[in-house]
């Protein structure tokens, strides 16, 4: 089959074990585009960074480099669905190609198990395929008018934010938005849409994730009228989602029946008219039913 | 000491341990280390004394955590060799080198009572510079049994380690793939000869090391 673009697709951790949604939309969106995407094989996590690389950047940056080799040895630019991933190879690609001193140490490790450094990886964002390869235009082309009656709160996440130069750094996140309008939802306008989730502290501080960070975020995409949030990263999904069950069973605090998390791609696929059965929309852990009411 | 003399003690000590020679480093241009396995200490040292008549000065505890380093202070001549090997906490157990250098007894007593080592083959083990009641109750500069991986980030390490992702997948999840006919992950997780790069790559740049994970038992060891 011919493709308008290929990539190798880098899942990550939280998609393939706890999200089979968003990975059944994307397989779905993106075909329906005509991108080709290759499952990598024999990939580790990419790894993540916060946990790995704060422990030995060393580590952290070979796993990534042998991640990156996979991709180059199949000679399509890699794909990320998820903002951490993101970060990490964005991050690692960087240091390659700054740091002499780490460099040296990535290769000798990599030099064990016979592979070399990454030369020339190209790196994508689920969000910069959909705004770039595809595009909003095609986007809103091939959108029905099942969303109109959808308010969708935007949450794009931390990491993507991060850019080459300081002109970029909006690019992904307004891409984002537009990407969103195309598929017919109306976005709300919260006010503090760049103000974290909370899901890196959770680990460290439950108390402060849930209830200074999240529950915060929350309240205000509850009084926006917001009927779900949409993000672009599997760790925003599961902490909006398990951290409203959370928020509810130990501080009594909940925002209705709960409000439900989508990925974009989920969204868009539903955008397609791609029924939400047939990309599991009902595997969510959290409520998904005010988006089902409200497609037309 | 002329350099001469002190390459041909380095050499004779690389050459008779082999491979119990692990690595050599130098505290100053005038101070080598030598780090040898803890099965060979006995062999190490006798060789000092026997062949380069190399007195004992003392014996450096540190407690890293996990694992305590011994650093056997040598000097022959004016040269200062520090021999150190790696004790685990698990068995915090090495032999006495008293045999050899009976005088070590007193720096191998102070290391029993204050970090809780027990130098195997020691005549008098009776402590040194402690109260006999705090024997087996008090080692005041034994820390607990712990390394730089904090108690929240140990999930995510011995599962990256276990398995090459930092999430096991349910069955739940499991049934939902194949019910949404999603193919078969082609991950570290389903494929163990990557996996095994994985810890080749971890050894390499000596990850196990550095936050004390232990391969065969598949977790940090605190």
């Amino acid at each position: 089959m011919e493709f308008k673009k290929e990539y190798s697709m880098f899942w990550g951790c939280w998609v393939p074990s706890r999200q089979p949604s968003v990975e059944a939309a994307c397989r779905s969106v993106l075909s329906r585009f005509g991108i080709g995407i290759k499952d990598m094989e024999g990939v580790s996590c990419c790894p993540d960074p916060v946990v790995t690389e704060r422990l030995q950047r060393e580590m952290w940056l070979a796993l990534a480099a042998r991640n990156l080799s996979i991709a180059e040895k199949a000679g399509t630019p890699m794909a990320t669905i998820c903002n951490g991933c993101y970060e990490t190879f964005f991050e690692a690609i960087e240091t390659l190609k700054t740091n002499e001193n780490l460099r040296g140490k990535v290769e000798t490790a990599l030099d064990r198990i016979a592979t070399t450094l990454p030369k020339k990886t190209e790196l994508r964002h689920i969000i910069e395929i959909l705004g770039k390869d595809v595009g909003v235009e095609e986007i809103a082309k091939l959108s029905s008018k099942r969303l109109s009656k959808l308010n969708v709160a935007v949450h794009p996440g931390c990491h993507l934010y991060r850019s080459h130069s300081r002109e970029e750094v909006q690019d992904k996140p307004e891409m984002f938005e537009q990407i969103v309008a195309a598929t017919g939802a109306n976005l709300v306008d919260y006010g503090i849409t760049r103000f974290c989730c909370g899901y890196p502290h959770r680990v460290v501080e439950e108390e402060f994730s849930l209830r200074m960070m999240l529950a915060r975020k929350l309240q205000r995409i509850w009084d926006a009228d917001a009927d779900c949030v949409v993000v672009s990263c599997p760790a925003c999904n599961i902490q909006f989602e398990f951290g409203q069950l959370e928020l509810k069973r130990k501080y009594d605090i909940a925002f209705g029946s709960g409000i439900p998390v989508i990925h974009i791609v989920e969204l868009i696929a539903l955008g397609l008219g791609i029924k939400p059965e047939e990309f599991g929309l009902s595997t969510h852990r959290g409520p998904t039913q005010n988006i089902i009411s409200k497609l037309e | 000491m002329k350099l001469a003399q002190e390459r041909e003690i380095l050499d004779i000590l690389r050459k008779e341990l082999a491979e119990n020679c692990i690595a050599e480093s130098r505290i100053s241009t005038d101070r080598p280390v030598v780090i040898i396995n803890r099965e060979a200490l006995l062999q190490a040292l006798r060789l000092l004394v026997e062949k380069f008549d190399s007195r004992f000065c003392t014996i450096t505890a540190v407690d890293n955590g996990v694992d305590f380093e011994l650093i056997y202070h040598m000097s022959i001549k004016g040269l200062v060799i520090n021999v150190k090997t790696v004790v685990p906490k698990e068995e915090s157990e090495v032999a006495s080198v008293t045999k050899i250098i009976p005088g070590a007894a007193t720096a191998e007593r102070e290391i029993c009572d204050l970090f809780k080592i027990n130098f195997k083959g020691l005549a008098d083990s009776r402590p040194l510079i402690v109260p006999s009641e705090w024997r087996d109750v008090k080692a005041p500069l034994r820390k607990p049994m712990s390394g730089i991986v904090a108690e929240y980030q140990k999930p995510t390490v011995e599962t990256l380690m276990q398995q090459g992702q930092v999430f096991t997948m349910p069955s739940s999840v499991k049934a939902h793939r194949q019910k949404l006919k999603l193919p078969e992950i082609q991950t570290t997780m389903a494929r163990p000869e990557a996996l095994k790069e994985l810890h080749e790559i971890a050894e390499a740049v000596e990850f196990d090391k550095r936050v004390g994970y232990d391969r065969l038992k598949k977790k940090l060891r605190y």
